[in-house]
């Protein structure tokens, strides 16, 4: 399986959605951190990506598992707005182990 | 076309090329996304055949093996091997031209669907399968060529208003996670904004890569700029056996399961995905090999060709220009044939994304010219009743399709036609019944019925099939109907939870604000 | 859009519907064909690169049909395109 991808998009989108504190109320100060974290995983997601379906099918499965990974959180944060960016780093983890396996 | 801003215009004509072409895009899509799993479909439809899986080569030498018998002096085979998704071997058969120059060149004959393992045709239930929805999602039932014209008169519609969303779409990144319930027009704008803006990479590519698959069709006008003979350019792009003549010397093949090692060898172990046999008894027979894409991008594979008799390697395609492998990673994609199955499903995923798309926006479209106690003029009257029909009745038509497949006896002759005509009444008929209900409980209760009807396929499965219900793959199947049953019940309970426009009055002060707000976003 | 005010401003949006169906199709459809003519590439590929981005010119062609407001220009630019490439084309023949 190629969970990893995925998971980590949830975890850099969760971080980007705290980053900007919209739709979840997140202190000024850890804005900025949430932001960079985000970016951070969302690379993450783009290295696991290469790492899992080689560099020409890459792109497109990244692409792909990034958008379903976007649209879980949007629904998860449209009606538990205060639970879904709290699994990030459980999910980091797995995804972590999942790319080692 | 209000004021002259980029954003007005685009927002405008967004607006209009989304209605246009919307109902018959969301069926489309609808289609096109069951058409990811077509093998299954398909296998699920006929839950008899369980063949014993045989190799490559055993395939090719059953399928040669009836062929000699059946079609020994056609002008060519195309033999489809089968893989761990498409379980039969399917052949097809040319006949070789009249001498007459004047007659009309012989078609393709239907396919057949032989057992790998035996070599005779499949005895199963007749059905179209799988194969059904993918044909309809381009070429819309209609006959050839207007179905596929239609198809891609509303995927250009599509390009139109994906590039004018994005355009007209000021907060893309400040709107990106942003999904409000039970807000009226707004939540709807906001399902819109995020169904399409979370997949755009995939919506852009799925429409864009779905006008190229026919743009041989659609525009082949460079091909006659630089072709005096137009066939020439596919000639250049497949293996073409159709030039090869017959010498008129009888021939027999060589052993075809020895040039399929062969050829899978060469490539270092990829698998043999199709055989094409010119004059197969001709002592100048070719053999043309054509390379899995499974495991690649470019859909257009790469082939190796064979003198039948001798089984000497003759040629191999060339490699692929940038703009030839363009195209065919373009096909590639659109197809999905290299995704394995977690990115089979997240395709699917994504394809239901594109339905909530179009749905939503044609949802929007009504909701935003709704007056509040007013009685809706014409024009809106017909766009909402579309919408029920286009939206809330197709499920409805491809659950009967599945069910009828399991209900009508299956040695029925003419049952594949009478499993289509089912779609259609139950979804036309549906469309028309709901007609006599108000719009709001028509939208209620053709998508709670939708729901129904999906809800009642594992059932019928079990019952029909009994046991044979109880293996990994039915078990998959039925649980995913499950699921499509509580996506369109949460649907029908949603509506049905709110209030009419009891909710409304409470918030006008509010909803002034931000209807003023909006109608900067929006336009 | 067609209001009983103004009858001319019906025709002019079904001339505008018009130009950007139609005429947006043969522009796109002449400039992807001339393109594909002189592209310096091998023949089959220039081929491939006209049909590819078709599809691209026809979407520009009829989206900005709609944003320009002055009628005249849109039918003159994009009929102007259609006839100009298609002209050359044809003028051209088929690439030796």
């Amino acid at each position: 399986m190629s969970l990893e991808v995925a998971l980590f998009g949830y975890a850099g989108f969760a971080n980007l959605a705290r980053g900007r504190g919209r739709e979840l109320r997140t202190a000024p100060a850890e804005r900025s951190r949430a932001r960079i974290i985000g970016w951070l995983l969302i690379l993450a997601s783009f290295l696991a990506a290469l790492l899992r379906f080689g560099p020409y099918q890459a792109v497109p499965a990244w692409l792909a598992l990034l958008s379903v990974s976007g649209v879980a959180l949007v629904l998860v944060l449209s009606r538990w707005p205060a639970r879904a960016s709290a699994p990030w780093m459980p999910m980091t983890a797995v995804a972590l182990a999942l790319c080692f396996l | 076309m209000k004021g002259n801003g980029v954003r007005q215009s685009m927002a405008w004509i967004h607006g209009w090329l989304g209605l246009l072409a919307g109902w018959i895009l969301f069926a489309m899509f609808v289609t096109g996304t069951a058409s990811y799993f077509r093998p299954e479909i398909t296998r699920w439809m006929q839950p008899e055949y369980r063949p014993r899986p045989v190799g490559n080569a055993e395939a090719a030498r059953t399928a040669v093996a009836w062929l000699q018998k059946n079609a020994p002096h056609d002008e060519q085979w195309t033999i489809y091997l089968p893989n761990d998704r498409t379980l039969a071997t399917r052949v097809f058969t040319r006949a070789r031209p009249s001498p007459d120059p004047k007659a009309p060149r012989p078609p393709r004959r239907p396919e057949t669907r032989l057992d790998p393992a035996t070599g005779v045709p499949v005895e199963a239930r007749e059905t179209r399968g799988g194969e059904f929805f993918y044909r309809f999602h381009f070429q819309l039932q209609l006959p050839h060529p207007w179905g596929r014209w239609l198809a891609g008169l509303c995927a250009m519609f599509m390009l139109g208003a994906i590039l004018s969303g994005v355009i007209t779409h000021k907060r893309i990144f400040a709107d990106f996670f942003t999904l409000r319930w039970s807000k009226g027009r707004r939540s709807w704008l906001d399902a819109h904004n995020v169904s399409a803006v979370l997949a755009l990479p995939y919506h852009a590519m799925i429409t864009y890569t779905g006008l190229i698959t026919l743009v041989a069709m659609y525009t082949p006008w460079p091909i006659l700029a630089n072709y005096a003979q137009p066939a020439a350019f596919s000639a250049s792009l497949y293996a073409d056996t159709a030039s090869q003549k017959a010498s008129g010397q009888p021939g027999r093949l060589a052993d075809i399961g020895r040039l399929v090692e062969a050829a899978s060898a060469e490539w270092q172990g990829a698998r043999v995905s199709r055989i094409i046999i010119g004059n197969p008894d001709d002592a100048s027979s070719t053999v043309t090999l054509l390379r899995s894409s499974d495991d690649r991008l470019n859909a257009r594979s790469a082939s190796i060709t064979y003198a039948g008799v001798s089984g000497e390697r003759l040629s191999a395609s060339p490699p692929l220009g940038p703009a030839i492998e363009t195209a065919g990673v373009m096909l590639g994609l659109h197809l999905g044939w290299f995704a394995g199955p977690l990115l089979r499903w997240v395709c699917f995923l994504l394809g239901l994304t594109g339905c909530a798309m179009v749905a939503t926006g044609l949802v929007l479209w009504a909701v935003k010219r709704r007056k509040p106690g007013a009685k809706p003029f014409f024009g809106l009257s017909l766009v909402d009743r579309l919408n029920i029909g286009a939206i809330a009745c197709l499920p409805a038509g491809m659950a009967a399709f599945l069910l009828a497949n399991r209900l009508l006896p299956p040695m029925l002759a003419s049952r594949a036609d009478l499993e289509v005509s089912a779609m259609f009444w139950t979804w036309f008929g549906l469309a028309g019944l709901s007609l006599l209900r108000p719009a709001r409980r028509a939208w209620i209760e053709t998508l709670a019925f939708s729901a129904l009807l999906f809800a009642a396929i594992p059932i019928v499965d079990l019952v029909t099939i009994g046991g044979g219900a109880f293996d990994g793959f039915f078990l998959a199947f039925d649980g995913t109907m499950v699921l499509l049953a509580a996506v369109l019940g949460f649907a029908a309970w949603r509506l049905a939870r709110r209030p009419v426009d009891a909710a409304r009055p409470r918030r006008r002060v509010s909803l002034a604000v931000s209807e003023v707000r909006e109608a900067m976003d929006v336009a | 859009m067609a209001s009983a005010q103004d009858a001319g401003r019906g025709w002019s949006m079904a001339g505008r519907c018009l130009t950007a169906l139609v005429g947006g199709y043969a522009a796109a459809a002449g400039l992807a064909t001339l393109l594909a003519r002189l592209l310096p590439v091998a023949r089959v590929e220039a081929t491939a690169w006209g049909m590819i981005l078709s599809f691209l010119f026809y979407a520009a062609f009829g989206l900005w049909a709609f944003h320009e407001p002055r009628l005249a220009r849109v039918a003159g630019v994009i009929w102007g395109i259609a006839i100009v490439t298609g002209g050359a084309a044809l003028l051209l023949g088929v690439r030796p």
